[in-house]
């Protein structure tokens, strides 16, 4: 993708041209980046954008899938989602071990996943804007959501938080709503599919 | 390793290290040091501190970084703040992640688990 579009520029697209939205997928490894990119591509376009597992950083390489046509007020909105490698501050391959991974595997996936953590950090520079997807069974308050929200503050990013996993009954969207306040945040399951439209409301409301 | 060295490092030391601070915090904390920052790190540079500690990781002597630090409050720096969009997180705690194991967040408190590797 090519770097990030101008406000006007994207409003003049909006107006009078192609409404085209590049929206990046962030967050921390496991809330369900991919989940959720594979339930927004399914439901616009049938397909999937990549594979999910429960072994932390399954995704280590930023994969898109563009041209995803939403319909809008009888508008089609074009979305380019680009789903990214989870952001951690560190990675060690004997977690991936507990997995079942082999350790040249899991020494394998571990150097993948520093990579994949830059990569992403260098797509911030290409989109439109970011959704980050919390897990909400988890404390949302940590050093990399905090990061990760500051950065898309400072660059002037919009931003939607998609508070995952609400089908769990240990989660607590309430809490995410809580801890940042600042921010719009849907309770989401991308794995049911649920509060998808809501997300799809906020996407065009946020981020044309 | 059977001692860890905390350093503390002032907010002069950081202003005068300008664009060399995060190679300066990156070198320390691979010598196996905790820094306590008197000014913490923008969220930029955060994330470039990330980067760079992912650019560092060697599978088997080095696994990355753990920070713990409390979020500037805009409304200290008034509408400065909002012209500049710059918020400085304020004391910050860093280190290499064998070495802080746990950080807990117990409201205005954040206690972190210390472990030495013997």
């Amino acid at each position: 993708m090519a770097k990030r579009r101008s406000w006007i520029l994207r409003k003049l697209l909006w107006l009078f041209g192609r409404p085209h939205i590049r929206i990046g997928i962030y967050g921390p490894p496991n809330a369900g980046k991919t989940t959720l990119a594979n339930a927004i591509a399914r439901d616009l376009v049938g397909e999937e954008v990549g594979p999910v597992s429960d072994i932390p950083h399954e995704t280590r390489r930023v994969t898109t899938k563009r041209n995803l046509v939403l319909h809008y007020k009888n508008k089609k909105i074009y979305l380019d989602i680009a789903d990214t490698p989870g952001i951690a501050t560190k990675i060690d391959y004997k977690e991936f071990m507990k997995y079942g991974l082999s350790e040249e595997d899991a020494k394998k996936r571990a150097k993948e996943a520093t990579e994949g953590v830059i990569e992403a950090i260098k797509w911030l520079d290409e989109v439109d804007g970011v959704i980050v997807v919390m897990d909400s069974t988890q404390d949302p308050y940590t050093q990399v959501n905090i990061t990760i929200l500051g950065n898309l503050e400072a660059r002037r990013i919009p931003t939607i938080i998609a508070a995952n996993k609400i089908d769990l009954p240990e989660a607590t969207p309430g809490k995410i709503i809580s801890a940042f306040p600042q921010h719009v945040v849907i309770p989401i399951s991308a794995l049911r599919g649920d509060n998808l439209e809501e997300l799809y409301k906020a996407i065009v409301k946020y981020f044309r | 390793m059977s001692e860890i060295v905390l350093q503390i490092v002032s907010r002069e030391l950081l202003h005068s290290l300008g664009n060399n601070k995060l190679d300066y915090i990156i070198d320390k904390i691979l010598e196996g040091k905790v820094l306590l920052l008197e000014e913490g790190l923008t969220p930029e540079e955060q994330l470039t501190l990330i980067k760079k500690a992912m650019e560092k990781v060697d599978i088997d002597k080095f696994k990355g970084i753990e920070m713990a630090f409390y979020p500037e409050e805009q409304k200290k720096y008034g509408i400065f703040a909002k012209i500049l969009k710059k918020k400085i997180s304020r004391v910050m705690l860093i280190g290499p992640s064998d070495v802080i194991s746990e950080i807990r967040r117990k409201g205005n408190t954040i206690e972190t688990i210390i472990r030495i590797i013997e």
